[in-house]
């Protein structure tokens, strides 16, 4: 089911707009706790064609560059992605670029998925490996949060660039980052932004923090990083990881607090805007967080935790119709996400749309509760 | 008497082993048999065998009467077969158990739209929605 077409795009064309007008690059948003300049976890499992065992661990080859994508079969923008990369492999065939791709539809894979996915590998002629994410492990463990994610990542596995979606800015984004890396653009660009590279025992005390907060840990997850920023105080992902264990344990006066540090720390994330939006809403200050949500958006719009929240504050002023739109951006970018479907439930019912309520509501259960 | 005293906790202690052993062994049995149930109950509804499947679910839930799972594949093939008022009651068994089940109220939710009662469903949907436990997001 789709939340149909509206009105024209006001929201996304602001945020498009501001997207082109900022001077900014568009800063890696395709992932909730890895930014530019951070060590990716390795990627590892059995490629679908020929069994061969791939890991995106650093291979010893000078000046490789590894492209990582989180796809799926159901997303467009995927399969655009993929036929671009395989071209780019073609153009540059005596560089070093690799490119790896990881299917994520697994968690709640549909029968035939395998032949489904083996078929497009043949249709495209995709030359890499693509692997399957069974119990997205890997989707989670990176924080994926739109597909297609791209991670471009150098030599020694640190991320250069990991843009959410497939829109044409990303696709520059993306072309730029991979000639770049391989050393093809040898001018700096004036807009590329000096990547970060954070203290090391900061960055193993976030990825402990990281794996605790994934066990449901969020106490002993949040003494770890405390401690990486202690260790780091320039370092803005555990600020944002703080902000969101914050939020979880309650304390938004204090999780608003660490989404402002991490933001001043890093005013080209997303991520940090978009936790920041979701602050303001938990302090019900509603307007304020459309305002750091929209920004969010400006910056990487695919970013569908934004969109999902921002319909949220819409639909919250009851301007259901622009909730509806955001939510149709979102629904395009990951149409299997049972929150965009209940989003939707909940602004049909706001606008008293009964029947559109619960069609949209049942699709988000039926994703949740799937037939065994 | 010293001698009695120290025979007793060992034979106490032996007692309440072979007890375990006996149980997990059992359980053990029960869990397969279930699980074996639940896959031919999957392969009989796919090939459109309802009334089979449901017939294999039923023994199922028999053997165990609190487990959700098979108690949830019952309702929604006996939804699926209109018998409303059996699955109504499958879940008002499990909803005894856990009330705010998120499965169980999105399946009374179906019923209620069977039913032609949009009313419930959507209150029934909404309340499914809150459900913490349900399947993680995408």
């Amino acid at each position: 089911m789709r939340a149909p077409t509206l009105q024209p795009r006001l929201l996304l064309g602001i945020a498009l707009c501001a997207a082109i007008l900022n001077s900014f690059p568009s800063a890696s948003a395709a992932f909730k706790h890895i930014s530019d300049g951070m060590t990716i976890p390795e990627v590892k499992g059995s490629a679908l064609v020929g069994g061969e065992t791939i890991s995106s661990g650093p291979t010893g080859i000078e000046g490789e560059v590894t492209v990582v994508v989180f796809w799926a079969t159901w997303s467009r923008r995927s399969l655009e992605l993929l036929n671009d990369l395989e071209a780019m492999l073609r153009e540059h065939p005596d560089h070093p670029l690799r490119v790896i791709a990881i299917n994520v539809e697994g968690e709640m894979a549909e029968e035939g998925l395998r032949e489904r996915i083996l078929q497009l590998a043949e249709e495209g002629g995709f030359s890499f490996p693509v692997l399957m994410d069974d119990r997205l492990e890997i989707f989670y463990e990176f924080g994926v949060i739109a597909v297609p994610s791209t991670a471009i990542v150098d030599d020694r596995g640190v991320l250069l660039h990991g843009p959410a979606g497939y829109s044409a800015l990303a696709k520059d984004g993306i072309r730029d980052a991979i000639e770049h890396g391989l050393g093809l653009l040898v001018e700096e660009s004036s807009e590329r932004r000096a990547v970060y590279r954070p203290d090391k025992d900061a960055g193993r005390r976030f990825g402990l923090a990281l794996r605790l907060t994934h066990q449901g840990r969020p106490e002993r997850a949040l003494k770890q990083v405390d401690q990486a920023i202690e260790a780091d105080p320039g370092f803005a992902a555990p600020q944002i990881l703080r902000g969101e264990l914050l939020l979880e344990l309650g304390r938004v006066d204090d999780a608003l607090l660490a989404y402002q540090r991490a933001h001043e720390l890093d005013d080209s994330s997303a991520v940090a805007l978009a936790g920041w939006g979701r602050a303001l809403m938990a302090a019900s200050d509603f307007a304020s967080a459309t305002e750091k949500l929209l920004a969010a958006l400006a910056l990487e719009e695919s970013f569908t935790p934004a969109l999902l929240d921002l319909s949220r504050c819409h639909i919250r002023a009851s301007r259901f119709d622009e909730a509806l739109a955001a939510l149709e951006e979102a629904l395009e970018l990951n149409p299997s996400d049972p929150h965009v479907y209940e989003a939707i439930g909940h602004a049909h019912r706001g606008s008293g749309q009964i029947a559109k309520a619960i069609e949209a509501y049942r699709a988000a259960l039926q994703l949740r509760y799937p037939r065994p | 008497m010293r001698e009695r005293l120290r025979k007793r906790p060992l034979r106490h202690f032996l007692l309440a082993g072979i007890t375990a052993c006996l149980f997990l062994t059992a359980f053990g049995e029960i869990s397969d048999q279930v699980d074996r149930s639940f896959q031919e109950a999957r392969g009989l509804a796919a090939e459109g065998k309802l009334d089979s499947a449901i017939g294999v679910l039923e023994r199922a839930v028999l053997l165990e009467p609190r487990s959700p799972g098979p108690n949830h594949f019952l309702a929604r093939l006996l939804i699926e077969a209109e018998r409303l008022d059996q699955a109504d009651s499958t879940l008002a068994r499990l909803l005894e158990i856990r009330p705010d089940d998120g499965e169980s109220l999105y399946l009374k939710g179906l019923i209620a739209l069977a039913r032609q009662d949009s009313t419930a469903a959507v209150e029934l949907f909404e309340r499914a929605l809150t459900d913490p436990r349900a399947g993680r997001r995408r």
